[in-house]
């Protein structure tokens, strides 16, 4: 991926459909099932194992692009960086040569103590000068960009001053990363914190989206909760629609983490995304907003 | 004025880890018609739950023995007392066999502290890195002597547990329904060795005197000094040599030197 020229959409990579690598689909990966054009690997599997997961996705990679994902990273929080885990996610990016790494906006530790959740930040300019500087640390340590996803969330800060969209824009601007768009994670967050999901991704610069992430959510009464347990829901299916007429043209995927169906099941779930793709493309809306803003 | 980033998380955190003096509720926000308590405890369930299914998938047999209630709460009291300093949620076990060993199941239990030491043993051996295996051919003109001095070193994933109790059978026990559990714990003495073959791990149950000559070994002892403790402890010292070459045929050895004379 070239990580000189900022802004522009055609730096990110053009993977296609891909899917989470799961231990469960192993077997069907290995054994060459057709559906998936590339497969993203939640980072923490890899970077503490020289085992079978490991070779598993060096097999992987030796014939698709892959994606390393975190859940760890806690880019947000009032912790120095864990350099531990800098230099194992490094060690790993260099083995694997990923096509793109990414995280969350999130924080999952404080006071050296992990909680194992990505949790919300506070939307100020505090907080935001502070990822930034953390952001550009990360990429220079690595020496690449890397993708922040918007998470799922279930309250906010009393002290937040700052949409979660700009926000992200903000941030992506200033620290020259990437964006991992997560469609369901956006709609999870507009029901639970009542904002409108697509004015949220109207605010989303579409040129530095690398990444987009489907899954499915639970309706808990209360509120939505992101389980990745089922399929991806219609309104996120329409919500993916409309982010696609703005992005153009993106790395999709569908995250699928609990009850997890076999691997035809989940090539179903790939191949409507690509029929939203198609069916946008074809309607000659694609990019339009991305060109215009 | 307002609370710092790091006040806002030590408040979450607080709350998560269930202890005093937080002062979350004056700082979040919900939705009007929402109930903040719901979604609080979005996250406040969500820490243990996440460690006990991390607990549970590293140490299945224990979680078997002790049924779902009763291991979610010992896993909640480790999730409580030993803080995870560690983002990876696949090592929050690493801590579990060494805190059974005071927790209040292993009163009834006492085999379970082992039994966490052998299923810890089996997953760190599923991760660890497989080296090549020694050549034979490296040491083939050596004297007797120089057989003496050799220092032997094994595969990364390697582990020996021993307990007086059948540790193997007992690990076996989280393929059947809990009500099927019945394994005769008497004079049960058990010595079980770890290892991969390929990607698979091995766990087999060894007689004594091998089980002593591994440990001696991976103290950094001589294959001399092995053979001359197997003959304290009443075994035949010669024996040595049957296990290094069955350790060898298994890939288990990764290298053998011959100490310099002192």
């Amino acid at each position: 991926m070239s990580v000189g020229r900022a802004g522009v959409a055609a730096d990110w990579p053009r993977l296609g459909f891909g899917v989470g690598l799961r231990a469960e689909h192993y077997e069907d990966v290995l054994a060459g099932s057709k559906g998936a054009d590339w497969f993203e690997a939640i980072t923490e599997n890899y970077i503490d194992t020289k085992g079978r997961p490991l070779a598993v996705l060096e097999s992987v990679r030796s014939d698709h692009p892959v994606a390393l994902h975190g859940v760890a990273l806690s880019i947000g929080s009032a912790d120095p960086l864990d350099r531990r885990y800098l230099k194992a996610l490094r060690n790993l990016a260099d083995r694997i040569e990923p096509a793109l790494i990414s995280d969350h906006l999130c924080w999952s530790s404080v006071d050296g103590r992990a909680l194992f959740d990505l949790l919300p930040l506070p939307l100020t300019e505090e907080c935001l000068t502070h990822v930034i500087e953390r952001v550009c640390s990360v990429q220079d340590f690595l020496g690449r960009r890397i993708l922040l996803e918007n998470p799922s969330t279930y309250l906010g800060w009393n002290a937040s001053t700052i949409p979660e969209a700009e926000f992200l824009s903000e941030l992506a601007e200033r620290a020259d990363c990437g964006l991992l768009l997560d469609v369901n994670n956006v709609h999870v967050s507009a029901v639970n914190l009542d904002f409108d999901s697509r004015a949220y991704l109207d605010a989303i610069p579409a040129h530095r989206v690398g990444q987009v992430h489907l899954a499915g959510f639970s309706d808990m009464g209360t509120h939505l909760f992101d389980t990745h347990s089922r399929a991806v829901s219609d309104e996120v299916w329409e919500l993916y629609r409309y982010a696609l007429e703005r992005i153009g043209p993106v790395a999709s995927m569908v995250e699928w983490d609990d009850d997890i169906p076999p691997w035809s099941r989940l090539v179903e779930e790939l191949d409507r995304a690509r029929q939203v793709h198609a069916q946008v493309f074809s309607s000659g809306e694609v990019g339009r907003a991305a060109v215009a803003g | 004025m307002q609370p710092s980033l790091a006040e806002l998380q030590r408040a979450l955190a607080a709350r998560i880890l269930a202890e005093e003096g937080s002062d979350l509720d004056d700082w979040i926000c919900v939705p009007s018609e929402a109930d903040s308590a719901a979604r609080v405890a979005v996250y406040v369930q969500g820490y243990p739950a996440r460690i006990r299914e991390a607990l549970r998938e590293t140490f299945p047999a224990v979680a078997q023995i002790l049924g779902d209630g009763s291991f979610a709460a010992f896993a909640d009291r480790y999730a409580k007392d030993v803080p995870a300093d560690l983002q990876n949620l696949n090592l929050v076990g690493a801590a579990l066999p060494a805190y059974l060993e005071s927790d209040r199941v292993s009163g009834d239990l006492p085999f379970l502290p082992a039994l966490a030491e052998l299923e810890w043993a089996v997953d760190r051996c599923f991760h660890a890195e497989l080296l090549p295996p020694f050549a034979a051919s490296a040491c083939s003109g050596w004297s007797l002597d120089e057989w003496a001095r050799a220092r032997v070193g094994f595969q990364p994933g390697l582990a020996l547990v021993c307990a007086p109790w059948p540790l193997r059978e007992l690990r076996e026990t989280y393929r059947c329904e809990r009500s099927e559990i019945d394994v005769d714990l008497v004079d049960r003495h058990d010595q079980v060795l770890v290892y991969r073959r390929g990607f698979d791990v091995v766990v087999e149950s060894i007689e004594a005197a091998e089980a002593e000559a591994v440990a001696s070994l991976q103290c950094g002892d001589a294959l001399g000094e092995v053979a001359a403790k197997l003959a304290g402890s009443g075994a035949e010292p010669a024996a040595v040599a049957g296990y290094f070459g069955r350790w060898a045929s298994l890939g288990l050895v990764v290298s053998c030197e011959a100490c310099p004379l002192p």
